[in-house]
């Protein structure tokens, strides 16, 4: 009987995985669902990263979801501009009216320019740093620069740096906004990414007074409103002691940021992405 | 009588998730809205009967009287497999609403081991075939218990106001214990001489 164990179990395991093949086989023809060619076509653009950034169940819930017409054809955040462009011509939409959005911080207050109340040395979290006082820096509306939008970053667009304030690199940056739910400031935002246009914006997040923001702050908008003086088509106000930019009006010309006395006024700097260009 | 004794048993005192602490991938992944859960609770219900009775039957009459008891892993997982394809296919052809909200944790049932714990536990405990049918089955209806008791705490936990860290997962887990403590209060409840 030993001697024939190898023989029992190899036969034992191939009629019994034959068998079981061939009910899935017949099984498979009986119940075959017509899978949609468009879906189809769409599944196989996707990554297939199955991430679920897009707020479906895998690519090919989005792919059912995109061509039932249910889902805009931009959620995908791996996806690139082409492979978006080509799902939109697949089902047939234009490509103008999507928006590619891209992140921002609303805080240039590095540890040189933004006075600190005392120095952290707690654990690298942002939550975590403004329960201490309402965090290190004196602006209690700035950056803290801890790295919670950094943790939570999946395609390493944003590092933190050594003087207490993240950088966000537009080039990589996907628009998924993943930081801004992150951020106890709520300093980020997500603004529209133009291919030419320069987007401008109040790199301040202050609603203190004048006196107040000097005081903490090199970089922190005064509200002095000498940029809705010079705006040009009256694309800037000034809320709660700060100026905002509309950037449905704005044209670019970039006059606010040269008469900004304190340089809070930035723009949103491609300068990896104009190299690639 | 027994068989009335081992439904017991398999749902409340010996609850596979709650007291033997198996199969709780999809016990977590899955119990964050209660109809998917049922669904989840169904499907692993149809795939332990199922898969239970088919092992039952190849261990007994084909691994038994050939003396190759050792091959029992490896085929209760091809029977667990092939029952898990074929439940994919059955749920996307007539029911695709389920099939779309459980998602990647269809196939997983494949490797959930309280389906292949149910499948051991029969051979383990040597019911005879119909015994083994109604152990799989309330075992099954243990897990669908047990998960949507998850499911519907865990629709209220959202509402709740939990300290960020335990938010998700964590609070999850700390919930799952103290419904199996509460189920030790079954323990004893049934006593099988077998």
């Amino acid at each position: 009987m030993d001697n024939y164990i190898i023989l029992y179990s190899t036969l034992s395991l191939l009629i019994l995985g034959l068998l079981f093949t061939y009910v899935l086989i017949f099984s498979h023809k009986k119940l075959a669902v017509p899978v949609d060619e468009i879906t189809k076509k769409i599944e196989s653009l996707l990554p297939g990263a199955n991430c679920g950034a897009c707020g479906y169940p895998g690519c090919s819930g989005y792919a059912s979801a995109i061509s039932r017409g249910d889902a805009p054809v931009n959620l995908c955040s791996v996806a690139d501009e082409e492979t978006v462009k080509y799902i939109a011509e697949t089902i047939g939409v234009s490509v103008d009216n999507l928006t590619k959005k891209v992140a921002f911080l609303k805080c240039q207050g590095t540890s040189l320019k933004a006075n600190l109340k005392f120095e952290y040395h707690g654990i690298l979290d942002c939550w975590q740093g403004k329960t201490m006082f309402g965090g290190h820096k004196v602006c209690e509306y700035g950056c803290l620069g801890l790295g919670s939008c950094y943790k939570a970053c999946p395609f390493d667009a944003i590092s933190m740096t050594a003087e207490m304030l993240i950088k966000i690199d537009p080039t990589k940056c996907k628009g998924c906004g993943l930081c801004v739910q992150v951020c106890p400031q709520g300093i980020i935002v997500l603004l529209p990414h133009e291919e030419e246009k320069k987007v401008y914006q109040v790199a301040c997040f202050s609603n203190a007074k004048a006196l107040e923001v000097r005081q903490s702050c090199q970089v922190g908008c005064i509200a002095c409103g000498l940029c809705v003086k010079n705006c040009p088509v009256n694309a800037i106000k000034i809320e709660n002691n700060l100026a905002v930019i509309d950037n449905n009006i704005c044209i670019s010309c970039g006059k606010c940021e040269d008469v900004c006395p304190t340089k809070a006024i930035t723009h949103i700097k491609k300068h990896t992405f104009e190299r690639i260009v | 009588m027994i068989y009335f004794y081992i439904f017991i048993s398999s749902i409340f005192v010996n609850n596979f998730i709650l007291s033997r602490f198996l199969g709780l991938c999809p016990f977590i992944g899955v119990s964050k809205r209660l109809s998917a859960s049922f669904g989840m609770g169904i499907a692993v219900t149809f795939v332990m009967t199922i898969a239970g009775a088919i092992s039952y039957l190849e261990f007994n009459f084909i691994l038994k009287p050939l003396k190759i008891e050792f091959l029992d892993t490896i085929v209760f997982i091809l029977t667990i497999a092939s029952t898990v394809q074929l439940l994919e296919m059955l749920l996307q052809k007539y029911v695709p609403f389920l099939y779309n909200s459980l998602g990647i944790f269809l196939p997983l049932i494949t490797t959930n081991c309280a389906v292949l714990g149910v499948s051991q536990l029969n051979i383990l405990y040597d019911y005879n075939f119909l015994e083994a049918l109604v152990f799989d089955f309330s075992s099954g209806l243990g897990f669908t218990l047990a998960i949507i008791l998850m499911a519907g705490i865990r629709e209220k936990l959202e509402f709740g106001n939990v300290p960020r860290s335990f938010r998700g997962v964590p609070i999850a887990f700390i919930v799952a214990s103290l419904m199996s403590l509460a189920f030790l209060g079954f323990s004893n409840l049934v006593k099988i001489n077998k």
